[in-house]
């Protein structure tokens, strides 16, 4: 397994202070998330005077603010980032799982098999996500954290499938995978062992820009509703409260807006960096 | 040498930047290319023959510079002086170029009548109708049948040879006074490089211009040019007419060329090699470029570097060998060759 | 050129019938009666109970069930919508306008900034100007819709009361301005929504394009076009731009989905009455029917705007003509 290619690309990145700048605030995001109960001032539900802190602006005491519920911005934007982040993760990873193996074996296969994948693949990619998504909601009703990052994950794998199946399919036809059959090796074998770890790199950098875009989704959805419901705070469903009382509370929306902004555009930094390190020569979409 | 050549290169030096330092790909250049003139440039890859014919026409860019003090003289204008409005002028106007692979050399969404076309538009004001018939015609002259048809076309519509004739039209529409010629054939089947050579000399004929080509095919210099110079680790090595080179060349990288080439009649014997390969321009070594590859250096080839010796009429060469002849006659393994074989297999 | 169309359109036909499977699909794997919530509602009519069981066969085995669905797609009967009470094609037919006239401005606007922005970001590259600007599109490009959105609604529409805050027309004095009035109020009520998706699109539109322009600067033909004395500037149009205007218009046509959900999250923003109010009021009443068909519509309307974006893709490349 070739480790030549993924050591240069970590070299490159290492003298990329942008890259370096865009990974550190990912950790520092990383980190309030996990660290949340300890570095959140207030309890995100915590309501203490329901009628006399509704809608405050930024203050000392509450640097974002409070909503209409009189609860403090700040917090549930700190617990917010765990959920958006953590359902984007974990959807991200279940979808570039799924979608790897799609495309591995419709590379590797070949033929009408890797045909008939792949015009599936055209076809669900023709359905815009945020409509399936809307109609799955919509039928499926009120839906726990899990729920809703299966339904993220299973959506989000086709476009992966098909840079893998690319890759893997220039790959399998190359000599070193004929060698290795020459020499006993399996199916299976070679495509593990072999194949793969070469056909990995878009995966990296389809994943981490994926990772911004399910972020965006995943808020989207929450802000019509059918995403994160209360009373889990989610950085979308904090400015579905925000919109509602955008004239007289303009923070509530603002800051998670602000909170998500910064995280995207830090995964999508990384992710060109990424990109440019290690598949310079893939074109820029 | 004629006193008024069309073209003369004086003591051009063309340095690129690289993470290693500068790297002095044509280091004191100087030559002249004569009216009606084919003139051979030849070369392995890395030579720098390449970047002088780019620099000549000031198209070096990115991180290369043409170090002040050389001098490019087209029909007595310095070239190097000129402003880049000025310089575009010059550009496919006076100055014409053409590059080895003729399918990336053209826009794949223009057509090839558009492309050429453009020249005629760009440099004598022609209308879109004036200039259409201009490409038609130039079409014609490089012997594309049916070339009203053929203008509407597009690259990749057309066979390489015919892309390659297309690329010559191009070139030729402002007829000018002066074609460089970078590989012009390597990208192409013997056949179709053979016509392309005879092409190229008869509207050398018509037009009388000059050539510069440049290639590494000593077989190809044989057959078009009328002087030849050979250039090596940046520098001018050798410069003779096309006969006396090949009857009698004196540099022994040129020798060492000659014997490279397969010769169909000559016996059948395993093809000789130079051993080693060209330093790097990042650093030329000190005293004679070619020594650790050539067979006849002694002390004086580390010491010195050697100047451009008059080995005859319009014969030179840069070989220290011009002074003690008699070391030819005493050939040994090249350094090179002994650290090779040293270093195992 | 006519087999790529051909072959395109059949193509086409097969993704329909894929998705409309997939939406089948989904209705049933989904927990609960699809049509149990709007049975008992009361506000079904017999009549109209009676139709659906013979449409979707609600008591017939399943294959059968997917039989009759594919066939009333292919029919473009979507059904009755309870919640609207009038037929599922009406309520759509009403929205539908309202969101191309969004898509169709926040395209326009998209191409025309977006590829102007890169054409002055790769005549300056490296330079301030380039750096500073890619910045702000890789802004722009990141920032979730619904909130760009709200934010414009809040500076432009709550701020500074320039813009109206939601809808097509003002919904009192719109009928009795004269023509040019009309016009006007409904440009202001475009104004923040295709604003909006516009920013996203056209950054999208200037980083892909930018970095098509550049690699195309690096290409062999540029090379010549200097050689034959071109100005940079005609280089740039004339001949970079040509040629990486092909792999925008391939990047249009992948956009489309999500331009489409860019849409109908927008809408939703600004109580647009396109597809998107529609599909949230929907979802909010259990409208199955037309949550479904707006679902399938979106992906007809995805289909057939990358086939268009094939199709002009090979009006600017010929080499995909042949393809």
């Amino acid at each position: 397994m070739s480790v030549g290619p993924w050591r240069t690309a970590l070299r490159a990145l290492r003298r990329d202070r942008v890259a370096l700048g865009a990974a550190g605030v990912i950790v520092v995001f990383a980190l309030a998330a996990l660290l949340a109960p300890a570095i959140a001032p207030y309890s995100p539900n915590a309501q203490p005077d329901i009628v006399g802190m509704a809608t405050l602006r930024p203050s000392a005491a509450h640097p974002f603010g409070t909503d209409v519920f009189s609860r403090d911005v700040l917090s549930r934007v700190i617990y917010g980032a765990r959920v958006s982040l953590g359902v984007a993760v974990l959807s991200i990873a279940l979808s570039m799982t799924i979608g790897t193996a799609y495309g591995a074996i419709a590379g590797y296969a070949g033929g009408a098999t890797e045909t008939i994948m792949m015009r599936l693949i055209d076809a669900l990619l023709a359905i815009p996500r945020v409509l399936l998504l809307i109609l799955a909601l919509a039928l499926w009703g009120s839906v726990g954290l899990p729920t809703l990052v299966l339904m993220l994950g299973l959506t989000g794998w086709f476009g992966t499938s098909r840079l893998v199946r690319e890759r893997v399919r220039a790959l399998s036809r190359g000599e070193f995978a004929f060698a290795a059959r020459a020499l006993g090796a399996s199916h299976a074998r070679v495509l593990w062992r072999h194949v793969l770890p070469n056909a990995l790199t878009p995966v990296i950098v389809a994943a981490t820009l994926g990772i911004g875009n399910v972020i965006v989704l995943e808020a989207s959805l929450s802000y019509l509703g059918i995403g994160v419901r209360p009373p889990n705070a989610s950085w979308g469903n904090i400015i579905q409260d925000g919109a509602e009382a955008i004239a007289s509370g303009w923070w509530i929306a603002l800051f998670p807006g602000l909170a998500i902004l910064v995280t995207v555009v830090a995964f999508n930094l990384l992710g060109d960096a990424l990109r440019d390190a290690l598949d310079p020569r893939s074109p820029h979409a | 040498m004629a006193s008024d050549p069309l073209l003369d290169v004086i003591d051009l030096h063309t340095t690129f930047a690289t993470d290693a330092g500068p790297a002095r790909a044509v280091d004191g250049v100087s030559f002249a290319v004569g009216r009606g003139e084919t003139v051979g440039l030849v070369g392995e890859s890395g030579c720098g023959k390449s970047v002088t014919a780019l620099s000549i026409l000031r198209l070096v860019d990115g991180a290369g510079r043409i170090e002040k003090g050389g001098r490019i003289l087209l029909e007595g204008r310095d070239l190097l002086s000129l402003g880049e409005r000025e310089m575009r002028e010059v550009r496919g106007n006076r100055v014409a170029m053409i590059w080895q692979e003729p399918l990336s050399a053209l826009n794949p969404v223009m057509t090839v009548g558009d492309q050429i076309a453009e020249v005629a538009r760009v440099h004598a004001g022609a209308s879109r109708a004036e200039a259409h018939a201009k490409a038609v015609e130039m079409l014609r002259l490089v012997g594309i049948a049916d070339p009203e048809q053929r203008a509407n076309e597009y690259p990749h519509q057309l066979s390489g040879g015919m892309r390659q004739r297309v690329v010559i039209a191009m070139a030729l529409v402002m007829s000018p006074a002066l074609l460089i010629a970078d590989e012009p054939t390597t990208a192409l089947d013997v056949t179709i490089q053979a016509q392309i050579l005879e092409l190229l000399a008869e509207v050398q004929r018509r037009m009388g211009m000059s050539i510069l080509l440049i290639t590494h095919d000593l077989g190809v210099v044989a057959e078009t040019a009328s002087r030849v110079i050979v250039m090596y680790a940046g520098e001018v090595v050798e410069e003779a007419g096309v006969r006396e080179l090949f009857a009698a060349a004196h540099h022994p990288y040129t020798e060492g060329l000659m014997l490279a080439m397969p010769r169909v009649g000559g016996k059948a014997e395993r093809l000789a090699t130079i051993p080693g390969a060209v330093p790097p321009p990042t650093d030329w070594p000190h005293g004679c470029r070619f020594r650790e590859r050539c067979p006849y250096s002694w002390e004086l080839c580390e010491r010195e570097h050697p100047p451009l010796y008059q080995i005859g009429e319009g014969h030179v060469s840069r070989c220290h060998l011009a002074i003690e002849p008699e070391r030819r006659a005493h050939p040994h393994p090249p350094i090179a060759a002994v650290v090779g074989a040293g270093a195992g297999a | 050129m006519r087999r790529l169309l051909a072959a395109r359109a059949a193509q086409s036909v097969v993704i329909v019938a894929v998705v409309a499977t997939v939406v089948f699909a989904l209705i049933h794997l989904a927990p609960g009666d699809p049509f149990g919530a709007a049975l008992e509602s009361g506000k079904v009519s017999p009549e109209v109970r009676a139709e659906w069981r013979a449409r979707y066969g609600l008591d017939r085995p399943l294959p059968e069930q997917y039989v009759r669905w594919i066939g009333s797609v292919a029919r473009g009967e979507l059904g009755w919508s309870f919640s609207r009470n009038r037929p599922v094609a009406s309520a759509l037919a009403a929205a539908l306008p309202n969101t191309v006239v969004l898509m169709g401005t926040a395209l326009l606007l998209s191409i025309v900034l977006g590829i102007a922005a890169a054409l002055l970001q790769a005549s300056r590259r490296g330079s301030l100007l380039d750096r500073g600007s890619s910045a702000v599109l890789l802004v722009f490009y990141s920032m979730p819709e619904f909130w760009l959105g709200l934010m414009l609604l809040l500076v432009f529409a709550y701020e500074l009361p320039l813009f109206p805050v939601s809808g097509v027309v003002d919904p009192v004095v719109h009928e009795y301005m004269g023509a040019w009035g009309r016009f006007a109020d409904r440009v202001r009520h475009l104004a923040l929504p295709a604003l909006t998706l516009t920013l996203l699109l056209a950054a999208a539109v200037a980083r892909h394009q930018r970095a098509a322009l550049l690699d195309v600067a690096r290409a062999d033909f540029t090379r010549t076009a200097r050689a034959k004395g071109l100005a940079p500037r005609t280089i740039l149009v004339r001949h970079a731009l040509r040629n990486s205007l092909g792999t925008t218009i391939t990047l249009l046509g992948l956009m489309f989905p999500a331009l489409l959900g860019g849409a109908v999250i927008v809408e939703t923003v600004f109580a647009w009455p396109g597809m998107g109010s529609l599909a949230t009021t929907a979802i909010a009443q259990r409208d199955y029917p037309l949550v479904t068909a707006i679902a399938l519509v979106g992906a007809v309307m995805t289909v057939a705007g990358s086939l268009i974006a094939d199709l002009l893709g090979a009006l600017a490349d010929p080499r995909l003509r042949d393809a």
